[in-house]
């Protein structure tokens, strides 16, 4: 199974090097563009939220080597307010909100209406955080359901703040017991005023990436 | 010496969550004693560690060091293992994330316990002509999603578990360990004298 998972691999295995435009799979920009319809519901729905325009990355599917990942994002000790979500069942799934912890907490006291970050505590943040997650992330798969017809209901979102290794280390851990390459489905988003930005970080199992290039492959052919 | 080392916490901050690994077993305490024991505790402070070098160790990798450093890594559910050789003042750090390989052809040896340990143990003798006495201390292994579906793996457990087997398979004391938790830590691994400093993002700070 686990020679299986790394020869099926069409994309780059390389570490910081994003794919080349022009050597694109077919199945990756397929994967790209289901991505790009979600990111761009979150976002949508994140400035919805915030009353403030949100500009959005076109999303980039990067894959590497598990262990390699803390060193490209490179922000090892950087205090960060992570939230995630789990898709159960087959379609396993894992999706990772990523703010720095100041952002994070400018956010909460957006959405809290709070005069100032200082007056948010730390209860209010957490709960801020996690319905921003349900929203972002629910936009993000509705979406993603909508144009596949795939039904993808996540779990309740957990919050925790912590560095940026020691929070990723967990989902590094996961990928890494089925397959030595992860692939990473990475957005940023940030607000035009440079107040709010973030990272939508997802980790597809493979059988949930067939799945989506399945469906979308009909799609594309015109019938079901 | 590029970096100083930065401390997280002012000089004058309280840890009261010592650990006493080794020293006199105290039996039936007296309430005296156990008095003094306690405002001792609560007066302890945390070692100044002395500004060293700061080498940053990566995810699956490791670092042997013969001259005076700090070996730098972060951890959740991961294992640091630090091993020590105390007769020539060196040591290293390996950084694992899984108990054992699935096949014996892996190339990383340094993201399984299992291997990590022997190659890391050869490594740092191979640094001196001289005999050495190894010995160890791991941290990490935290839940970090407590609720989340890590919890059919108890991965960082089994990590820790993992590399407690491993130290023994290759006859090598533990000395400490710091294990578990719902938290990241930092380490921070002066090979020099063996100590081990471990910070977590709320400011504590416990020396192994």
């Amino acid at each position: 199974m686990r020679d299986n998972l790394n020869s099926g691999s069409k994309m780059d295995t390389e570490a910081k090097t994003d794919i080349p435009a022009n050597e694109v799979s077919l199945d990756t920009a397929i994967l790209q563009e289901i991505g790009n319809i979600g990111a761009g519901h979150a976002a949508t729905s994140l400035s919805e939220m915030v009353q403030q325009r949100i500009e959005i990355d076109v999303p980039t599917i990067r894959s590497m080597q598990t262990h390699l990942v803390p060193k490209f994002y490179s922000r090892h000790d950087k205090p960060t307010t992570a939230i995630c979500m789990q898709l159960d069942g087959e379609l396993e799934c894992d999706i990772l909100l990523l703010f720095e912890k100041e952002e994070a907490k400018k956010i909460a006291s957006i959405l809290s209406m709070a005069t100032s970050p200082d007056n948010v505590s730390p209860e209010m943040e957490t709960s801020a955080m996690q319905e921003l997650a349900n929203i972002m992330i629910g936009a993000f798969l509705s979406a993603i359901s909508d144009f596949t017809g795939i039904k993808l209901i996540p779990n309740p979102p957990q919050l925790t703040v912590d560095r940026f290794d020691s929070i990723i280390d967990n989902f590094l851990i996961k990928q890494s017991m089925s397959s030595d390459i992860a692939i990473i489905f990475d957005t940023q988003f940030k607000q035009t005023g440079g107040a709010a930005s973030g990272n939508l970080i997802i980790f597809p199992s493979r059988k949930l990436q067939e799945t989506l290039i399945e469906k979308a492959n009909q799609l594309v052919a015109g019938g079901p | 010496m590029k970096t100083l080392l930065r401390l997280r916490v002012s000089p004058n901050r309280k840890v009261g969550t010592a650990e006493i690994v080794f020293g006199p077993r105290i039996r039936n305490p007296s309430s005296e004693i156990k008095q003094e024991f306690e405002a001792t505790l609560e007066t302890f402070q945390a070692p100044e560690p002395s500004p060293l070098e700061e080498i940053r160790v990566d995810m699956a990798d490791a670092m042997v060091e013969s001259r005076p450093v700090s070996l730098v890594t972060n951890v959740g559910s991961c294992v640091a293992i630090c091993l020590h050789d105390m007769i020539n003042k060196s040591g290293g750090l390996a950084h694992i994330m899984l108990p054992a390989p699935n096949d014996s052809h892996d190339p990383l040896p340094y993201k399984y316990a299992a291997t990590a340990v022997p190659v890391l143990a050869n490594s740092i003798r191979k640094l001196h002509s001289a005999n050495s006495c190894i010995v160890a201390k791991i941290s990490g292994g935290a839940n970090m999603f407590s609720n989340l579906r890590f919890e059919t793996m108890k991965i960082g457990e089994r990590n820790a578990q993992a590399a407690r087997e491993a130290l023994m398979a290759n006859r090598i004391r533990l000395l400490a360990e710091d294990i578990g938790g719902t938290y990241g830590r930092r380490i921070m691994f002066n090979v020099f004298d063996g100590a081990l400093f471990v910070t977590t993002l709320k400011g504590d700070v416990k020396k192994l």
